[in-house]
């Protein structure tokens, strides 16, 4: 798309949706980059740097889908990204192991309970095996999109650089 | 005006290693950890270089007396392993604990520590285990022999009385 003048997207501007709306802040005001450096994956940060390597792009701007009507209120809790799922499996797979090494410590202590160890040590394999598919958050949709002036006909054009679902 | 794709990506992190929060299983597990390998130090450092090399079990001890001396020799051959685990493992711990502000919250790394901290802790615990649990086997065993010994004992006092005051009554 493109526009004539300045650039449309200076504020933050609301794009309505059929189940969900967008929101698209200028890079220097997104909340996400307000609150510190802002979480790129892997794959889409190598994107980005290849672009960056062909064409400076002047302005950035940030799109977030956020439940519709959102908006209205302060969208800042659907559009901060939620924990990394492999962390958060990480951690929960070890959780359950170390809870099982100390079921085994507790079992000869605590009488009646000799099936603790090996109940423990299984959900400790378990929870590596089958790794618990919990997703703490609503997945968002960020859009970074790059804006071109064009000196010659003096427009703006956005492209969108790249997207990720959390 | 907005910043260009320079600055943008000069204030990117990488999403994958961003800090979560520790699971509550891992939490507690690793505060059992660093508990575990503290008194693991501890008992390993005073009691095994002191009085329990010399300390004969089969002289108190009702049963498996020999396998309690036997697991002390073996740790007191391994008690510097054991000493030197059990410190690593609570310094470490401490150390996970003030980076993490408490175990709230910290890269995968650091997850992966506080495991080994567990980890450090289970295997500085698990001959220890064993003693007390042939403490307790003979604690057992010693009621069970003391229950019976009362039963009898009042028994053959009841027939013995019986008896007397059976003779006394016959006279």
């Amino acid at each position: 798309m493109g526009h004539a003048g300045r650039s449309l997207l200076e504020h933050t501007v609301v794009v309505p949706g059929a189940a969900t709306d967008f929101i698209m802040f200028p890079g220097h005001s997104d909340p996400v980059l307000q609150q510190g450096p802002f979480p790129l994956p892997k794959k889409n940060k190598r994107e980005l740097e290849k672009v960056l390597s062909v064409c400076n792009f002047p302005a950035i701007f940030i799109a977030h889908e956020i439940p519709k009507w959102s908006w209205r209120g302060d969208p800042t809790p659907f559009i901060v990204p939620p924990h990394p799922k492999d962390s958060v499996r990480l951690s929960q797979a070890l959780g359950s192991l170390a809870s099982g090494l100390l079921s085994v410590l507790q079992a000869p202590v605590i009488a009646g309970r000799q099936l603790a160890p090996a109940a423990g040590a299984g959900a400790g394999l378990l929870g590596i095996v089958f790794l618990p598919a919990a997703i703490l958050t609503l997945g968002l949709d960020p859009l970074v999109i790059g804006a071109l002036r064009t000196p010659k006909m003096n427009m703006w054009q956005y492209f969108v650089l790249t997207g990720w679902r959390w | 005006m907005s910043i260009d794709l320079a600055q943008f990506m000069s204030k990117t992190s990488v999403y994958e290693n961003l800090p979560v929060p520790f699971s509550p299983a891992l939490r507690r597990a690793t505060w059992w950890g660093i508990g575990l390998c503290g008194f693991s130090f501890l008992v390993y450092l005073l009691m095994f270089r002191g009085w329990a090399g010399s300390w004969d079990a089969e002289r108190v001890f009702l049963v498996l007396g020999n396998q309690f001396n036997s697991i002390v020799s073996w740790i007191e051959s391994i008690s510097t392993l054991l000493v030197t685990l059990g410190l690593l493992g609570f310094i470490g711990g401490l150390a996970l604990v003030g980076w993490t502000h408490g175990l709230k919250q910290g890269t995968r790394g650091w997850h992966v520590v506080a495991f080994v901290v567990v980890a450090m802790g289970f295997c500085c615990a698990l001959p220890f285990i064993w003693l007390i649990t042939i403490g307790a086997i003979n604690l057992i065993v010693g009621i069970v022999m003391g229950i019976v010994m009362l039963v009898f004992g009042l028994a053959a006092i009841a027939l013995i009385m019986a008896f007397m005051f059976g003779a006394i009554g016959s006279t």
